[in-house]
């Protein structure tokens, strides 16, 4: 997305990228206008004006190589779209701009979700940056998902799920989940060590999408992890 | 340190960190995308007897505690075939602790017997 909005791609790419990044970013976006107090509506609103701005003005193609993630720059970005909501709500409309995004029901209530389960931050910043880290995991987590489906081994992904994102119960024991599945403790190890490594495969690409470089991903998630221990 | 978050339904059993509301550990999650290499886990290195220690998803050893005089660790019972914690003495008690050959062994029973909890 960053390489897509900074080169002359085709306005059709960058336009293709845009819409996956409103599905994946759109929760923490949402959540931090909610944060500032608007009601379930206006915020949904924004947040969708707040994309059509990006789109419409080219907003992503300002982003600075040099001065860091796509995270940052979109909440940059943000909080200078709020500041002049009230001007920007007479001409960006849910429907009155000239790009329209649809906004899918189900998206907008785990928004909401979220954004309720996370109130208890302080910090609005934290709260955006804590549900950024969600999305993007649930975005690693569905692509691997979908990708396990593809090769009919859905209800494998579902047995060893429990390896990467841990849980209140202790994963069962190897020689457990093996006889459970009729394999030997030997293959079910290899699977459990192939899918951390797909998984860290997807998180790592679903990162570096925002960033520009493989020392960012690694900066990247150090700082959402820090952010993580603070709270 | 901030008040635990209301979304959280309870902590990781692997790192302690809050859960989400989808019961995931987001700390596991993105720790596992700064992990270098990921090496597929042993079969168990540490055993006493009929126990088995149990290893984490990396293939280290699955401790749940430890203290001046021993570890602890989650096990499995192969005899009962059933999880238990499991304590296991320091070779070297802390300096100033007076004990015998015999009663070491006679306290490694004991607290064998009285730490071998059944674990689920």
């Amino acid at each position: 997305m960053l390489a897509a909005g900074r080169s002359q791609a085709e306005p059709e790419m960058v336009g293709a990228a845009l819409a996956e990044l409103c599905q994946v970013y759109w929760a923490p976006l949402y959540g931090f206008v909610r944060s500032r107090g608007h009601t379930v509506h206006d915020a949904q609103d924004l947040t969708q004006s707040f994309f059509a701005y990006l789109l419409e003005h080219k907003v992503y193609a300002r982003v600075d190589r040099r001065k860091g993630r796509f995270r940052s720059f979109l909440l940059a970005s943000l909080k200078n779209f709020l500041a002049d909501a009230a001007d920007r709500e007479r001409t960006l409309k849910r429907g009155g701009a000239q790009i329209f995004l649809p906004l899918h029901e189900e998206q907008a209530q785990e928004a909401e979700s979220l954004f309720q389960t996370h109130s208890g931050i302080s910090s609005e910043d934290r709260l955006f940056d804590r549900s950024w880290a969600e999305a993007l995991v649930a975005a690693a987590l569905e692509r691997l998902s979908a990708d396990y489906k593809r090769e009919a081994k859905e209800q494998l992904f579902k047995e060893l799920r429990i390896f990467i994102a841990g849980g209140a119960e202790p994963p069962p024991t190897y020689a457990e989940l093996a006889h459970r599945l009729g394999i030997t403790e030997s293959t079910l190890r290899s699977h459990v060590t192939r899918l951390r490594a797909r998984y860290r495969d997807a998180l790592r690409t679903e990162v570096r999408r925002t960033v520009d470089s493989e020392k960012q991903v690694d900066q990247e998630l150090h700082e959402l992890l820090h952010v993580l221990t603070e709270m | 340190m901030g008040k635990p978050l209301a979304s959280a339904v309870g902590v990781c059993s692997m790192c302690g960190k809050p859960l989400n509301a989808k019961g995931d550990c987001l700390a596991c999650l993105l720790r596992t995308g700064l992990e270098k290499t990921i090496v597929e886990p042993k079969p168990a290195v540490l055993a006493f007897g009929d126990f088995e220690v149990e290893q984490h998803a990396d293939g280290s050893c699955w401790e749940l505690g430890h203290g001046a005089i021993g570890v602890t660790y989650l096990a499995v019972d192969k005899m009962l075939r059933r999880r238990v914690a499991l304590k296991v003495i320091a070779r070297r008690l802390p300096y100033g602790t007076r004990m015998s050959l015999s009663s070491s062994s006679l306290v490694l029973r004991r607290m064998l017997l009285t730490a071998i909890t059944r674990w689920n």
